[in-house]
């Protein structure tokens, strides 16, 4: 199987040319905007209106699948080839039984099989993905937890036992422990079958954990392909060089982060040129003279023209992310910013039924310190934070900040002063802000809340956003023109406005891309020692939190499980639920599947 | 393998060339629907001065006179210019619905975003004030109390617009709701942004394409609703020039001039059908923009 061709104006892709071989696991990474998806659409012929194939062929066991009418594509899709999609809430019809979606893949092939046998099949089938309850076929998606949908998608793909499976990013909308049992299972299913495997993602760690063979996609082209092994222990281009930097590691904590400035320009932007040459370290004027062709190097391949000169460099920089540092251990003082004591709530579930999202939580944070709350979703994480900041009242406990009572039984609504030493910053930077309002306008909103004087403002609006790093005149931008890591720049100044003692950060990376992550969590880093702001860092991500607290509470179900010194609990986890979450950090191979 | 797409990202920055922009993404069928409804406005203000000939003056020599030079339209039963009472008739057409249609918005924007937002007992007692109205006929009760109160143009407005609420406070109650679970009301909320400036300075304005769609159709509405009145003699004193009344009066030569009545016809059609056009376009363009282009 081969795809080839040439690049067009206003482009997507150009010049991508990928090779999948019987049997292989191929991993595509890019950042959003490196068209990644568009490549899997475009092998299924499933592109969206307007999107056009502009030269090039893909070949399909020596088939053209360009030649064929949209009648065969038919017969080839599901079939031979088959694409499986990221969003497991959205992916499967919510009117039919999760049964319903395998068998209608089987029944559509030739030759007849029976309802009964389909069914029958259908719950072999789910079996083999580890869904041993026969009960589930009959189930509707609703009914399913994330990790049980994504089997179920992953079952109807697999219906016609196709030879190639396209997963694009098959776990990102999972829960960690449930990202690593799918992508192990990928990888068993694959090996068991003998099929060919296409895995898109925008996590080297996932790729290196499940790929053979690695493609690097950036800004519409291909910028290396490697072994995973091999990318892995050398990247042969400063951008691959770039991710891997921007991927913080778990088993450590990184003195300093490097990071790749700006974001994935327009592939039509940077045609005629290395694609990369912007936000390079290393660019020299002949980048920027002409498209650098894919030149092999040792058996793999890379884009980038000056690796003989930069190859020792490239080498010094990725022993760089050896290097360890130790987290800060603080002194603290007897009285801390924060107190949380005796934390429960008590939702109204269906039928009335109480549901306990969080009980009985105490946790502090220290004047200065960061201090990390790590747990799946619904482990409760999200309702402590938002219980913290007043947006939620508990049942029960009594919450303190900086002196004053946020909450307690016989104080039912919030001090505002408490507003002063407590501000979040929110997971989705592209719904926090309102969307009709300039940032400039939203920043001097709330500094005219805390009493700044009108001749003030500007001065203070300035200075808030040069300590995010944004250039003063984005006062006069819009948030739909501002890129998601530029829009948490600004959603962080603005927490910034109140001079806060404490950030509360839920999840604020998880909607950022691999490079802008890193750009972010460097700013939290310096604002942390600029500032002497204590944080509450609320993550899935062990990696992230490992770079930034000090000091971490393992949430499961509600309740802490475990709590230390961020290194003592990473290291040498206690708690059964701390140790199976560490298992489940990709690249870390030691879950097995059910 | 190169994949290319006919389809431009959506310019950002329109702080230049607002105009030509304009004539560029606008439809001809809402160019149309502009044009008309410019024109009538013109008319309904300074309709006297731009058609000098008085709607009011009759030639009871030339009744129901077939159109000619010297009546574009022809002439009524009382033998009045019926051109010249279709113009004079833009005043009431565009006064009555405006009004309407305004104490729609605004009391909706009250209502609606108050009770979306504070919830509770002002949540509820608004939502039940809505249902009681909603069961209510609101045209056949228009009818009854107008007639009761004697009739008259302003009448039958002050009794549209109290009858109108409604459906409005229903719309902006929800689409209010959808925003105010948004992370950029609640980071409001932890800033410690005033509750008056959540609703007005951040919600109102997210929800204002929904609120100018509203706006206009409440406005066709309220002027096939008054002319319905003035058709049945609850509208203007007789004599004052009105579209709705004209329809009824000219019924009596509809074989004779029958643009009489058609005329009138026409216009209330025009006048409800272009503004209902400007509404979907704006609310079309625009209601994406409250929400996040990714």
């Amino acid at each position: 199987m081969s795809y080839s061709g040439r690049g067009t104006p206003r482009t997507i892709l150009s010049g991508v040319d990928l090779v999948v071989g019987r049997g292989e696991t191929v991993g595509i990474v890019g950042e959003s905007g490196s068209g990644k998806s568009i490549l899997a659409k475009t092998v299924m012929r499933l592109l969206p209106a307007g999107v056009e194939v502009g030269g090039g062929s893909i070949h399909y066991d020596g088939q053209d699948l360009g030649a064929l009418s949209e009648r065969e594509m038919r017969s080839y899709r599901g079939a031979r080839l088959t694409l499986m999609f990221q969003d497991p809430f959205t992916m499967l019809n919510p009117l039919l039984a999760c049964g319903k979606h395998i068998t209608e893949g089987m029944r559509a092939g030739p030759g007849h099989i029976s309802r009964t046998e389909a069914w029958r099949q259908a719950q072999a089938r789910l079996a083999e993905l580890g869904i041993t309850d026969p009960d589930v076929a009959y189930r509707y998606p609703f009914q399913l937890s994330g990790g049980m949908r994504q089997r179920v998608a992953l079952a109807a793909a697999l219906a016609r036992d196709p030879d190639l499976l396209i997963a694009d990013e098959p776990s990102t909308a999972l829960d960690v422990t449930t990202q690593a049992e799918i992508l192990d299972l990928l990888r068993s299913i694959q090996i068991k079958r003998r099929m060919s495997l296409v895995l898109i993602t925008h996590d080297l760690r996932v790729a290196f954990s499940v790929c053979d063979r690695i493609y690097v996609l950036y800004a519409g082209a291909v910028l290396e392909v490697a072994s995973s092994a091999e990318l892995e222990a050398e990247p042969l281009h400063p951008y691959t060089l770039g991710l891997l930097q921007s991927e913080p590691p778990a088993d450590r904590r990184l003195r300093e982060l490097r990071v790749i400035e700006g974001g994935v320009p327009a592939p039509d932007d940077v045609a005629g040129q290395c694609r990369f040459a912007a936000r390079c370290r290393w660019a020299a004027p002949e980048c920027l003279n002409g498209e650098p062709v894919l030149a092999s190097v040792g058996g793999r391949e890379t884009a980038c023209i000056r690796l003989d000169a930069i190859r020792d460099d490239l080498r010094y920089e990725r022993a760089l992310i050896q290097q360890k540092a130790l987290p800060e251990t603080m002194k603290l003082d007897s009285e801390p910013l924060v107190s949380i004591t005796g934390l429960s709530m008590v939702f109204r579930g269906r039928q009335g039924r109480p549901v306990r999202a969080v009980s009985g939580v105490t946790l502090n944070v220290g004047h200065g310190e960061a201090v990390g709350l790590v747990g799946e979703s619904g482990s409760g994480k999200t309702t402590i934070a938002r219980c913290l900041v007043g947006l939620e009242k508990p049942t029960d406990g009594v919450i303190t900040a900086g002196g004053y009572t946020v909450f307690a039984p016989s104080h039912q609504t919030i001090d505002r002063r408490a507003r002063r030493v407590v501000q979040m910053v929110f997971q989705d930077p592209f719904s926090s802000l309102d969307p009709r309002q300039r940032v400039g306008d939203a920043l001097s909103e709330c500094l005219r809340l805390y009493g700044a004087q009108e001749h003030d403002l500007k001065p203070r609006i300035t200075e808030l956003l040069r300590s995010v790093g944004l250039p003063a005149d984005y006062t006069r931008r819009l948030p739909a023109t501002l890129s998601g890591g530029e829009r948490q720049r600004v959603a962080i100044a603005r927490a910034l406005t109140a001079e806060p003692q404490l950030l509360v950060c839920d999840e604020p990376l998880s909607a950022l891309d691999v490079s802008v992550q890193a750009q972010v969590l460097t700013l939290l880093r310096r604002l942390r020692t600029e500032l002497g702001l204590s944080y509450l860092f609320i993550t899935h991500d062990l990696a992230v939190v490992r770079q930034i607290v000090d000091r971490i509470y393992v949430l499961y179900r509600g309740e802490i499980v475990e709590e230390g010194p961020v290194d003592e609990v990473l290291d040498a986890p206690r708690h059964e639920y701390t140790k199976r979450l560490i298992a489940s950090i990709p690249g870390s191979h030691s879950v097995t599947v059910a | 393998m190169a994949v290319t797409s006919a389809i431009r990202p959506a310019q950002t920055d329109r702080r230049f060339g607002l105009t030509l922009w304009l004539i560029r993404s606008v439809p001809a069928s809402v160019g149309i629907a502009l044009i008309v409804v410019t024109i009538l406005m013109v008319l309904a203000a300074v309709g006297e001065w731009l058609w000098p000939v008085s709607p009011n003056a009759q030639n009871l020599y030339l009744i129901a006179a077939k159109p000619g030079a010297a009546h574009w339209l022809g002439t009524d039963t009382l033998g009045r210019d019926v051109f010249a009472r279709v113009i004079a008739g833009a005043r009431s057409a565009v006064v009555g619905p405006l009004i309407i249609a305004a104490s729609g918005l605004v009391v909706s924007s009250l209502l609606g975003v108050g009770a979306a937002y504070l919830g509770g007992a002002v949540d509820n007692l608004t939502l039940r004030v809505v249902d009681i109205m909603l069961a209510l006929p609101g045209l056949l009760i228009a009818i009854v109390i107008v007639s009761l109160g004697g009739g008259g143009y302003w009448m039958a407005i002050l009794v549209l617009s109290i009858l109108n609420v409604q459906g409005d406070i229903r719309i902006v109650r929800g689409a209010a709701l959808d925003q105010k679970s948004l992370p950029y009301i609640e980071a409001a909320r932890i800033l410690g942004i005033p509750r008056w400036r959540i609703m007005f300075m951040h919600i109102l304005p997210n929800i204002s394409a929904i609120l100018v769609a509203d706006f206009a159709l409440d406005f066709a509405l309220a002027l096939v609703a008054l002319s319905g009145l003035a058709f049945l003699g609850l509208g203007a004193q007789p004599g004052t020039p009105e579209w709705g009344t004209m329809l009824s009066d000219n019924e009596a030569i509809l074989f004779t001039n029958p643009l009489g009545s058609l005329a009138p016809a026409a216009a209330i059609v025009l006048l409800a059908v272009s503004v209902n056009l400007i509404g979907d376009w704006i609310f079309d363009r625009y209601a994406g923009r409250g929400r996040f282009i990714r």
